[in-house]
């Protein structure tokens, strides 16, 4: 992952990696890296992920990094209902929160 | 946020705070050991502390360590009533199990209860985790019970999202598990949903199928149009969908991802929807896609507007008719390829690639934009540069090409080494395609190679070398320039190799002034000391160093003494291959002078073939998963107009011939037997050497070159064989006569594929197909002798009187690779076009040269007219049938009735076999009933023509069984008489056979 930390700034949020494109984010010391079949959208990616971290921010109320360390499947479980099978599968924030409300109830 | 599970987060907590690997390995091994204790104990072992645990070997896992214990723990909770328990099970599960995971198999049963589970909850855990997990096994098992819960009208949104994605999962993971033809009805029916989420599921589904069967799924591009017309222009979504005031843009661009699948749109209403849904997007004016802040001048980015964009600029560039839209989609791109942010320099130069495909006025041609491409070239950033390459090279044409390769190899010279393979290759390929001159390509390739050094692939002194000896005007300039260069030192040994190969042919080309054979020699010399022992990649130079040498000692004596010494140096050489190749070249200098010459001979000119470059280009490219733009790169064969200029010129050069050009036909030559003897197909079924997939990229190349390659050529071979006519044995009579392989063409009705015509010399196989009034064919001409066949040439007879006329069928034949045969055979691409009623199949002629011996032969090509029969598809019942007759009805119907005797005595069996023969070979289509005679057994197909409606065909048998009589009525009646008899000529031979 050294390739994608030690990226200029002033660099593409975009790498060709093995046979694939890396997409990636960085919000102060995380980044968040996508996986991208090489002639798919690389911009959709990009936003998606800014999608994912404004649902764990809603989800976590103001998210920081020991938030997703400390529970690390809460992270799974939200990339679970915004991704799935390697596609796009919910771009609702609201929808996908209050899904995640739901399924905490139910605990 | 209070935290459960305490014991886990003072874990985490004690890992963070470690300091090197190795503690941190001593801590995770501690709890590794612990928690093996508990779960042998089993004490204590409620479910709070079996998610613990679990969790916290999902840890150690995410950690990048493995556990390789705790698996039937975790098992065991998914198989808990509690929802805590399942979730966390299959959490821990999704990090534990890989492709090839036995896990998988001992978790089928759960998944199944979880998928028909009456809990809801249940069925989407179950449901997620096939669809990030499952494999081709899994598939096998459930995706019956995945796509019932898609199908179930119940189900919630959720379940609906998930269930497709799980679908496409499995799909991918078994293609053979699922048809994708059955989800049409249920996909169209769920585009209609109104849930936003749904729709992008579903979406990504009908993408992943619609990837790989285009054809079945084209049906719901009118449902695709209007969804996206639906969400864009009519606002049909709501809530926080719309998204940076843009309505779903996923949803958006997984549905222009869709419609670039194809070619053109269905219809007007398509048109008119995607029209309206494009030009409200680019239309959108510049500044809402990017914004400079006043203060801090950063620029800010509207991502999702950008993606949005993008993706409809690719949509808009496979329409460059629809100008104001596809204008638009132009300037968007301009305007953002000279914007100061990568990501939207990268994003347009992406786009810039596949606009040189289809607009070469407004890119390559266009100095200003080459040059904005030019200076990306430049940028630090290797992404950018890769796309800047892209583009560079596919805006490269004749009219372009001087200044963009020189500009490829300045960059070139400056460039890191991880980029310069593939940009040499590319400037390779450009250099060869458009040369702006001999001269021009010469240099080119020694600069390219100098420029390249080690990081240029063998493969391109190699085609250089190809190149340049089947090309003779190159010889001398080649030669010279190598003379120079071989002077210098610090010469790359690929350079090398070639200067020392080019030297070896045509050293006495090089003009005295320039370099005299001795000069020469030296310098090779020089180059044989400068390397040592230890430099292991030097023995391929060595050894073509040294032949070299061998041949210029042998072609200029006053060179010999100083060669002999320095074979007779690397005698004690440590490589035993160039100790052999120096002591053998030696021994038949000095010992065999006078033979020498004979086995030095200059090495025989190279068939040109597709570029091996090209190859290992596309390669590259299908190993990237990228799906091939339309490069026009890319595809067809290397045989240049340009280089066809200069054969042209020595043809010129050839004296006129004194008589008539031989005829086509087959000629019978003195002392050859004949040259079609029939054997059994089946023997040439293993040795067709045509790759399929090869043809079909093949058949993709222009079309147009067809006659300028082919043309030349003919007259080429005509002028030489009418050249050695005079010396051969007599000449050549032509004969007239039908073309003798009428048993092949019929045996390969059936297969598609097999030997369609042979004699002493040469075998022609064939692949072939036809679809819609078009049929494809790909002919290899193997050699079957151990000589080189020169001047091939093969061409349609169109003047034969069994020929189909012109207007009836074109056949089109694609360039061949070359007009020699060598060990690998000679491949012929031809495209053919019903375009009216015809009788017999096309006549190929076909000519070549064995030593001083002219061959002609024609032979026919197995298409005759049924081979475009097709059923109409749906299967026509009698009133479509009649309909399509009715179209006809002004024009004479034309009938013919035979009656056939079949050799064996008429039986309910044999009836049946021909009936079935008619229905596989001939495409015919039973129409029971449409007769009022129950005794007469109708059959029906059609002519299928290029764009043209087909010519019905109508055939009626009636068999007589009775009165001891063995015969088959046939009555058949088409509008077109052509069609009627060959019908008779081709199909009735074969049925009285049975």
């Amino acid at each position: 992952m050294k390739i994608v930390t030690n990226r200029r700034k002033d660099y593409t949020h975009f790498l060709e990696y093995k046979n694939m494109k890396l997409v990636f984010r960085r919000y102060a010391s995380l980044y968040f890296v996508a996986g991208v079949d090489a002639n798919d959208n690389e911009m959709a990616y990009n936003e998606v992920i800014h999608l994912f971290v404004e649902c764990l921010d809603e989800y976590f109320g103001s998210v920081c990094e020991l938030d997703l360390v400390y529970q690390f499947w809460k992270l799974e479980m939200i990339a679970d209902e915004i991704f799935l099978g390697g596609e796009i599968q919910e771009t609702s924030r609201s929808v996908v929160v209050n899904r995640l409300r739901q399924l905490d109830e139910e605990e | 946020m209070e935290l459960p599970y305490r014991g886990l987060t003072n874990f985490i907590t004690e890992l963070r705070a470690t300091r090197t690997r190795v503690e941190e390995y001593t801590r995770v091994a501690d709890e590794a050991h612990h928690i093996r204790e508990v779960y042998m104990d089993k004490k204590n072992l409620d479910g709070y502390n079996k998610r613990k645990y679990s969790l916290k070997l999902m840890f150690i896992t995410v950690m990048g360590f493995t556990a390789d214990f705790g698996h039937l723990e975790a098992i065991e909770l998914i198989q808990s009533e509690n929802y805590e328990d399942k979730q966390i099970g299959y959490l821990t599960l999704s990090t534990f199990v890989n492709e090839r995971s036995e896990l998988l198999l001992l978790m089928n049963q759960s998944l199944l209860n979880d998928l028909t589970s009456d809990n809801r909850i249940n069925r989407c855990l179950a449901l997620t985790f096939i669809a990030n997990c499952g494999n081709a096994d899994t598939a096998e098992v459930l995706i019956n019970n995945v796509a019932k819960i898609l199908t179930d009208p119940r189900s919630s949104t959720f379940l609906l999202k998930k269930s497709a994605l799980c679908v496409l999962h499995l799909y991918r993971k078994n293609p053979d598990s699922i048809q994708p033809e059955q989800w049409i009805q249920r996909i169209q029916t769920l585009l209609q949903h109104t849930d936003a989420g749904v729709l992008t599921a579903l979406m990504s589904l009908l993408h992943g199928f619609a990837v790989a069967n285009p054809n079945i799924f084209a049906k719901l591009i009118p449902h695709v149009c209007s969804l996206l017309y639906r969400v864009i222009i009519s606002n049909g979504v709501t809530g926080d969908y719309v998204y940076n005031h843009i309505p779903a843009p996923w949803l958006i661009i997984k549905g222009l991802q869709f419609l670039q699948l194809y070619r053109e749109l269905p219809d007007e209403k398509c048109v008119k929807d995607v029209l309206a849904v494009l030009k409200r997007i680019v239309n959108t004016d510049n500044k809402h896609f990017v914004s400079i802040s006043q203060t801090s001048k950063a620029i800010k980015k509207q991502n999702a507007m950008i993606a949005v964009l993008f993706e409809s600029i690719n949509l808009a560039v496979k329409m460059p008719q629809q100008l104001p839209v596809y204008n638009r989609a132009l300037q968007h791109v301009r305007a953002f390829l000279l914007v100061n942010d990568p990501d939207l320099r990268y994003l347009s130069l992406e786009a810039a690639a596949s606009l040189c495909v289809v607009d070469p006025e407004n890119t390559g041609n266009d100095p200003n934009f080459v040059a904005i491409v030019e200076k990306a070239l430049g940028a630090n950033d290797m992404s950018l540069k890769r796309r800047a390459i892209d583009v560079m090279f596919e805006m490269c044409s004749s009219t372009n090409s001087g200044t963009i390769v020189a500009n490829m190899l300045s960059f070139l010279e400056s460039s890191t080494e991880e980029i310069k393979e593939e940009l040499s290759t590319k400037i390779a390929i450009l250099a060869e395609k458009y040369p702006s001159g001999i001269e021009w390509y010469v240099d080119v390739m020694f600069r390219l190679l100098q420029s390249g050094g080690p990081s240029c692939p063998s493969s391109i002194w190699m085609r250089t070398a190809q190149i340049i000896s089947s090309h003779e005007k190159m010889h001398q300039y080649a030669a010279e320039t190598s003379a120079v260069t071989i002077r210098g030192i610090n010469v790359f040994s690929s350079i090398l190799k070639l200067c020392g190969y080019i030297l070896g042919e045509w050293s006495n080309l090089v003009a005295a002034d320039i370099a005299t054979p001795e000069e020469i020699v030296n310098s090779i010399i020089m180059h044989l000391h400068e390397t040592t022992d230890e430099q292991t990649s030097f023995s391929e130079t060595l050894s073509v160093l040294l032949t070299s040498l061998s041949k210029i000692g042998v072609r200029h004596p006053s060179t010999r003494t100083v060669v002999e010494e320095e074979l007779e140096r690397h005698r004690g050489d440590w490589n035993s291959d160039s100790q052999e190749t120096a002591l053998g070249f030696r021994a038949l200098i000095k010992d065999t002078a006078e033979e020498a010459p004979a086995v030095f001979l200059n090495i025989p000119t190279f068939p040109v073939k597709e570029s091996i470059l090209l190859k290992d280009l596309k390669k590259k490219e299908e190993e990237k998963g990228v799906v091939v733009r339309e490069s026009h790169h890319l595809k067809g064969l290397l045989k240049q107009a340009d280089w066809e200029d200069d054969e042209a010129e020595i043809n010129i050069e050839q004296p006129p011939s004194p008589t008539p050009t031989a005829s086509p036909l087959i000629s019978s030559q003195p002392g050859q037997p004949a040259p079609s003897k029939p054997s059994e197909p089946e023997a040439s079924k293993d040795d067709t050497l045509i790759d399929f997939g090869d043809m079909l990229l093949d058949m993709g190349s222009s079309q147009k070159q067809a006659s300028p390659t082919t043309q030349p050529e003919q007259s080429n071979t005509d002028l030489i064989s009418s050249l050695f006519g005079s010396f051969g044995p007599g000449p050549t009579q032509p004969v007239a006569q039908a073309p003798m392989n009428k048993e092949r063409v019929l045996s390969l009705l059936v297969s598609g594929q097999g030997l369609l015509w042979e004699n002493q010399d040469v075998g022609v196989h064939v692949k072939h197909q036809y679809t819609a009034g078009e049929g494809r064919a790909q002919l290899a001409f193997t050699n079957k002798t151990t000589n080189l066949l020169c001047s091939v040439s093969v061409a349609v007879d169109t003047s034969h009187p069994l020929a189909p006329p012109e207007s009836a069928l074109t056949v089109q034949l694609q360039p061949m690779a070359g007009n020699q045969i060598s060990s690998t055979p000679l491949m012929l691409n031809i495209v053919l076009l019903a375009q009216g009623g015809f009788t017999n199949p096309p006549i190929l002629t076909f000519s070549y040269i064995q030593g001083l011996q002219t061959t002609n032969a024609s032979f026919f090509l197995p298409s005759p007219p049924t081979s475009f029969f097709s059923v109409p598809s749906p299967a026509p019942s009698s009133e479509i049938y009649n309909n399509m007759w009715n179209q006809f009805k002004q024009q004479p119907n034309r009938a013919t009735h035979k009656i056939i005797s079949t050799r064996s005595p008429l039986n309910p069996a044999l009836l049946q076999s021909i009936i079935g023969l008619l229905q596989s070979t001939y495409h015919f289509h039973l129409l029971p009933g449409y007769s009022s005679n129950k005794q007469v057994i109708c059959l029906v197909s059609a002519l299928a023509l290029k764009n043209k409606t087909p010519i019905p065909v109508l055939l009626t048998l009636q068999p007589h069984m009775d009165n001891g009589n063995v015969n088959v009525a046939f009555d058949y009646a088409s509008p077109s008489p052509e069609v009627v008899n060959g019908l008779s000529d081709w199909m009735i031979g074969q049925i009285s056979d049975l």
